[in-house]
C-alpha cells in the first residue's frame, strides 16, 4: 500500500471512530429519557443533586456515571447484545445450568432472595449452631425451568416456629391458626441426578413439629407432587401458577373443614405469554425459549374487593381488581403486593379469615374468597398496622400463614412477621415496644438503620446503595453492614427504619452501637 | 474516572480530542491535556487531586534545585529530601495502617490509626517523580523548567492511575514537541479498543467467576477442581485487566502524540520466573532494577541479599499486606533457584516443560496474591493440593466450563502472541495481494471491539428486580 493510501485509511479510521463516539453522545442528549425500566422493574438513576458533600465523597460524580449508563441511547438493544456475546461464549447445556448470581447472594427484598445477614448478629438470643447464610443458594436451570436452590436449615425453623407460636399464645383458642409451608419448584422438579441444596418439604415438616399442637399444619407437598405434570409452577417465574395454588387450597379446605370448589367450577381466561422474574434475573436463553403463559382460573362467586389505605381502618378503601387487567404476569393476582386488602363474598358461614402472606399467597387468595365471608389479606413485608388489632376488632375466626420455605428460612422475613403482631393498640404498643427496646440497650447507645449487608465491600455504585446519599459502612467479622441515620433514641431509629421500608428496603433493621462498636 | 466507563468513552474522550486538536498552539495543547488530566483524576479523587498537584510541585522544584547545585552536597540533600518526601507520603497513605496493625499485633498495643482512603494511583505517580528526580541528579536528563509541562508529565491521565510507570526520559522530547501523525492516531485507536475489550470482555467476565469461587463464604466446601478453576480465572483476570489498562494507556498516548514503552510482553509464555518478570509489568521491574537493585550493588555485591530486598519491596508495592510480601519473596526464591541451577542447564530442558513450570508457579503465586486472609489462603492451598477432605470435582464446574468454553479459549489464545505471529507470517502477503480489504478489516475490527465493549459497559447497569423498587 502506498503511503498516501495508508494515510487515507488512517484518516478514515479516525473519522469512523470519532463518528461513533460523537453520534452516541448526541443521541444521549437527543433521545427522550425514561424514568422507569420495564425490563428491570426499577426506577432508573436520576441525575444527581449537587451538594458539596456529595462532591467531596465522590458520590456526585459516581452518580453521573450511573446516570449515563442507565440512560444510554437504545439501552435495551445494548443489553440484548450483551446476551448474545455471553451466549456465544460457550455451549449452553440444553438441559441444565447452575447460576450463582449476585442477586441471589445478597440481602434483598424478595422472599425468595437470599438474606446474607450473619445470624449471630441478628439473633443472639437464639443459639444457632450452624449459621448458614440465608435460604436461596443460587438457581438451577433444568429443562427450561428456573429452580431456586434451597439453603435453609432447621436452625431457621426454630426461629420461625417461635414466632408462629407467639401468634397462637396471643389469641383465644377459638381462633384457628393454620401454617401452610410452601415448597417451590425444587421440591417437584429438581432432577435426582443433580440434587443441590436442602429439602424444602423436610424443612417444612420439621417446622411443623416445633409448632404448638393447636396450630394446624397444612401439608401440601405430597399432594401437589401428584400433579407435577400439570402446569402448576411457572418456568421463568419464581411463583406457582394459580392451578398449583388450587391444589394447596384443596388441602387447606380439608384442614379447615370447608368444601373446596371443584376445578370445573372456575372460568378459564387465557392472558397470553410472558417471561417472569427468573428470566429477568438471568436473561437465560433457555428460559426465554420455554417461556410461560398466564392462564387464570376465575372464581364465579360474587365479591367486593377493597384496597385499604389506612392500616387502622378496616372498612374504607378504594376498589381493587382480583385479576388486575393491566398486568399479564403473576403480578395480576389481587393486583400485586399490597399491604392490606379486604374481600367480602356472598358466602354466609360466619367465618372471617386473615391471610398473612407474601407474593406466593397472591394466587391463593381468589380460591379462599369462595369459602369465607370476609378475607383480609396482609402482605407482612409492607403492612404497618397491628394484626392483633385487626383480629380482635374484626371478629376474625381463622388465620392462615401460607409461607414459602425460602421465606420462613430468611431471618428478616421472620422478624417482619413477628413485628406486625403488635399486641394491644397498635400505636401505643409501638411506643411501648420502642421504649422497651431502648431499655435493652446500654446508655449512650447510638442507633442506626441497617439497609443491607454483604460479605464483601460495596461502594456507592452498588445498586442497593446508589440512591442513598449518605450512608456509613461498618465491618463486623467478615461482613460489611451498610447503615443510615444516627440517633440516640430507638423510636427515632424506628421511624427511619419505616421510611427505609417504604423506600423499598424491606429488610431494614435497627442496630445499636456503643463507642462505635456494634452491640450484639 | 476509569477508561472502561461510558462517561469517559462517549463524553470525556471525544471532548478532549476535539478541544486538543482545534488549535496548533503547543502551550494550549499542553494546558488542555493537563486540565483534562486533573478532571479525570478529580472524578474519582476530588480531594486528593490537590495532593497530586502539591507533590508534583515539590518534585518540580526539587529537580530545579538539584540541577542548580549539581555535584555539591546540596544536590545530595535535595535527592534525600525527595526520597523522604515521596516515600513519606506513600508510606503515610498506603502503609501506615499496615505498620500500626503489625505493631499492635506484636506489642499487644491498640494504637488507632486515622483511616484515610488510599489516593488512587499514588504508587504510580510517586515512583514516576522519584525516577525523574534521580535521573536529574544523575545528570541523565535536564530538569523541566516549565511547571505546566512538568504537571502534564505527572498527571497525564493515560497512565496516571494504573501505569505504566512512564520515565521522564522516555517522553521528554514529546513533552516539548509532539508531532501529529494520522498513522499514530489510527494505531492508537486500535490499541485502545483492544485494551478496552481485554478489560470489559475478558477481565470483567473472569472477575465474575473469581468472585463466584474464591469469594465463596464456604471456601472449604469447594472441590479441588473448582479451586484450581477459581485461581486460573484470577490469573486471567489480573493479566487482562492490567495489560488491557496498559494497552489503553499506550493507545491514548498515541492519539495525543506520546509513545510510552510497552508494559507487558505475553508474560504467560515465559519459560522462567526471570523471564516472566521481563514480560510482566515491565515498567515496575525496570524501576526496581535501575533505582534499587543496581544502586545496591546488583549481583556483584551481596547479590542474593539485594535480590530479596528488591523482591520483598516489589511485593510490598502491590499492597500493604504480608501476603504481597510473601508473593514477592516467592518470586525472589524462584529467581535465586534459577540462578543457582544456571541458565545453561535450564535451557537444556524442553521449552514445553519450562512453560508448564512457570505457569504453575505463576498461578500458585496469584493464589498467594489473592488471599489477604491467611486462613482462607491456607484453605485454598489445601484444596489445590487436595490434602483435605474435599471432592476432586463438582458437576456444576463442568457446566460452568462448558458455558464459558469459547470465551476461555479466546482468553487463553490471547495470552499468546497470536497477533504478532499472524503479522509476521501473513502481513506481507496480504499487503501485496489485497491491501484495501486488510485495512478495512482493521477498521471494522476496532469498531467491532468498541461496540462489544460498549454493550458490556451498558449491560453492567442492568439490575433487574423481582419486585418494583424505587
Amino acid at each position: 500500500m502506498s503511503a498516501k493510501k495508508f494515510h487515507k485509511t488512517s484518516a478514515l479510521h479516525l473519522i469512523i471512530f470519532s463518528a461513533v463516539l460523537i453520534i452516541c453522545a448526541i443521541l444521549f442528549f437527543a433521545v427522550p429519557k425514561i424514568n422507569i425500566s420495564q425490563m428491570e422493574n426499577r426506577k432508573l438513576t436520576p441525575f444527581p443533586v449537587y451538594s458539596w458533600q456529595n462532591l467531596e465523597n465522590g458520590s456526585y460524580l459516581d452518580s453521573i456515571d450511573l446516570y449515563v449508563a442507565d440512560h444510554f441511547p437504545f439501552r435495551d438493544r445494548w443489553v440484548d447484545l450483551v446476551d448474545q456475546y455471553r451466549n456465544a461464549g460457550g455451549i449452553k447445556d440444553g438441559e441444565i445450568a447452575i447460576i450463582e448470581n449476585d442477586n441471589f447472594s445478597m440481602e434483598s427484598t424478595d422472599s425468595t432472595k437470599l438474606d446474607s445477614v450473619d445470624l449471630n448478629i441478628v439473633q443472639d438470643s437464639i443459639k444457632l449452631d450452624n449459621a448458614k447464610l440465608g435460604s436461596a443458594k443460587g438457581l438451577m436451570i433444568y429443562d427450561g425451568m428456573g429452580i431456586q436452590i434451597f439453603g435453609g436449615s432447621n436452625n431457621y425453623s426454630k426461629l420461625f416456629a417461635s414466632v408462629i407460636n407467639d401468634y397462637r399464645s396471643t389469641f383465644d383458642s377459638s381462633i384457628n391458626i393454620y401454617y401452610m409451608g410452601i415448597p417451590a419448584h425444587g421440591e417437584y422438579y429438581m432432577p435426582d441426578d443433580y440434587k443441590k441444596g436442602n429439602s424444602e418439604s423436610k424443612n417444612i415438616a420439621f417446622t411443623a413439629t416445633l409448632l404448638n399442637p393447636q396450630i394446624k399444619s397444612v401439608f401440601i407437598a405430597d399432594y401437589i407432587k401428584q400433579h407435577r405434570k400439570e402446569y402448576i409452577f411457572f418456568n421463568t417465574d419464581h411463583h406457582w401458577t394459580d392451578l398449583g395454588s388450587y391444589y394447596a387450597y384443596q388441602k387447606f379446605c380439608e384442614a379447615a373443614a370447608l368444601k373446596a370448589t371443584p376445578i370445573e367450577n372456575y372460568d378459564i381466561e387465557y392472558r397470553g405469554k410472558f417471561l417472569g422474574s427468573l428470566y429477568q434475573l438471568t436473561r437465560d436463553q433457555r428460559l426465554k425459549e420455554k417461556g410461560d403463559s398466564l392462564i387464570i382460573h376465575k372464581i364465579r362467586n360474587k365479591y367486593t374487593m377493597k384496597v385499604l389505605d389506612n392500616p387502622k381502618n378496616y372498612t374504607k378503601g378504594s376498589a381493587g381488581q382480583m385479576y388486575y387487567k393491566w398486568n399479564n404476569t403473576y403480578g395480576c393476582y389481587i393486583s400485586g403486593d399490597l399491604p392490606l386488602e379486604r374481600f367480602d363474598s356472598d358466602v354466609k358461614n360466619n367465618r372471617r379469615l386473615v391471610v398473612i402472606k407474601n407474593s406466593f399467597g397472591n394466587a391463593l387468595i381468589p380460591h379462599l374468597v369462595q369459602n369465607f365471608e370476609t378475607v383480609f389479606v396482609i402482605d407482612y413485608r409492607y403492612f404497618q398496622g397491628s394484626i392483633y388489632d385487626l383480629v380482635i376488632n374484626q371478629n376474625i375466626t381463622d388465620i392462615l400463614f401460607p409461607i414459602p420455605a425460602f421465606s420462613s428460612n430468611t431471618v428478616s422475613h421472620v422478624q417482619r412477621i413477628k413485628s406486625i403482631l403488635k399486641i394491644t393498640d397498635a400505636k401505643k404498643s409501638s411506643q411501648v415496644a420502642n421504649l422497651q427496646a431502648q431499655k435493652e440497650y446500654p446508655k449512650g447507645t447510638i442507633f442506626k438503620v441497617q439497609i443491607c449487608s454483604s460479605k464483601e465491600h460495596k461502594d456507592a455504585t452498588y445498586y442497593l446503595l446508589k440512591n442513598i446519599p449518605k450512608y456509613t459502612e461498618y465491618q463486623h467479622k467478615n461482613y460489611f453492614l451498610y447503615l443510615v441515620g444516627n440517633t440516640t433514641t430507638y423510636s427515632e431509629a424506628d421511624k427511619l427504619r419505616l421510611q427505609m421500608v417504604d423506600a423499598g428496603y424491606h429488610d431494614a433493621l435497627i442496630r445499636g452501637f456503643l463507642n462505635g462498636e456494634l452491640i450484639k | 474516572m476509569v477508561f472502561a466507563s461510558l462517561t469517559f468513552l462517549y463524553f470525556f474522550l471525544p471532548l478532549n480530542l476535539i478541544l486538543y486538536y482545534c488549535s496548533n498552539n503547543a502551550n494550549y495543547r499542553n494546558f488542555i491535556l493537563t486540565l483534562f488530566s486533573f478532571v479525570f483524576y478529580a472524578w474519582g479523587e476530588p480531594i486528593w487531586v490537590f495532593l497530586l498537584i502539591f507533590s508534583a510541585t515539590v518534585d518540580y522544584l526539587n529537580g530545579l534545585f538539584i540541577e542548580k547545585y549539581q555535584g555539591t552536597i546540596w544536590a545530595k540533600l535535595g535527592i534525600i529530601s525527595t526520597l523522604i518526601f515521596n516515600l513519606g507520603i506513600l508510606f503515610f497513605f498506603k502503609y501506615s495502617g499496615f505498620i500500626y496493625d503489625n505493631v499492635n499485633a506484636i506489642f499487644g498495643t491498640s494504637f488507632q490509626f486515622p483511616k484515610y482512603s488510599l489516593p488512587i494511583g499514588i504508587s504510580f505517580y510517586t515512583f514516576q517523580t522519584i525516577s525523574y528526580v534521580i535521573d536529574v541528579y544523575r545528570g541523565e536528563v535536564k530538569a523541566q523548567r516549565s511547571w505546566m509541562k512538568f504537571m502534564m508529565f505527572v498527571s497525564l491521565y493515560h497512565q496516571l492511575v494504573a501505569g505504566p510507570i512512564v520515565r521522564y526520559s522516555h517522553i521528554m522530547n514529546e513533552i516539548d514537541t509532539r508531532k501529529f501523525r494520522i498513522r499514530d492516531i489510527s494505531g492508537g485507536i486500535t490499541r485502545f479498543c483492544v485494551g478496552l475489550f481485554k478489560k470489559v470482555a475478558i477481565a470483567n467476565i473472569a472477575a465474575e467467576l473469581v468472585v463466584k469461587y474464591l469469594d465463596n463464604p464456604e471456601l472449604s466446601s469447594l472441590s479441588t477442581g473448582e479451586m484450581w478453576f477459581g485461581v486460573i480465572m484470577f490469573s486471567i483476570q489480573i493479566y487482562f485487566d492490567f495489560s488491557g489498562y496498559s494497552d489503553m494507556a499506550i493507545g491514548l498516548g498515541r492519539m495525543f502524540g506520546f509513545h510510552y514503552h510497552e508494559n507487558f510482553n505475553y508474560p504467560y509464555i515465559a519459560k522462567s520466573a526471570t523471564d516472566f518478570w521481563r514480560r510482566w509489568h515491565i515498567s515496575l521491574g525496570t524501576f526496581f532494577r535501575d533505582y534499587v537493585y543496581i544502586p545496591m550493588g546488583g549481583n556483584k555485591k551481596n547479590g542474593y541479599l539485594n535480590l530479596f530486598v528488591v523482591w520483598g519491596l516489589t511485593g510490598l508495592w502491590h499492597g500493604a499486606n504480608w501476603n504481597f510480601i510473601f508473593w514477592g519473596l516467592f518470586f525472589g526464591i524462584l529467581i535465586m533457584l534459577e540462578r543457582l541451577i544456571t541458565f545453561k542447564r535450564i535451557n537444556k530442558v524442553p521449552g514445553f516443560f519450562l512453560r508448564i513450570y512457570l505457569l504453575l508457579a505463576v498461578v500458585l503465586g496469584w493464589a498467594l496474591f489473592y488471599f489477604t486472609d491467611s486462613s482462607r489462603l491456607l484453605t485454598c492451598f489445601k484444596s489445590l493440593f487436595h490434602v483435605t477432605d474435599v471432592p476432586w470435582w463438582d458437576y456444576s464446574l463442568t457446566l460452568t466450563i462448558k458455558e464459558n468454553i469459547y470465551w476461555m479459549i479466546l482468553a487463553f489464545v490471547l495470552c499468546m502472541p497470536v497477533y504478532q505471529f499472524l503479522v509476521v507470517r501473513y502481513r506481507k502477503v496480504l499487503l501485496e495481494r489485497n491491501s484495501n480489504s486488510l485495512y478495512w478489516t482493521g477498521i471494522a475490527f476496532s469498531i467491532f471491539l468498541l461496540v462489544i465493549s460498549t454493550a458490556l459497559m451498558v449491560g453492567k447497569s442492568y439490575n433487574p428486580f423481582i419486585y418494583y423498587r424505587f
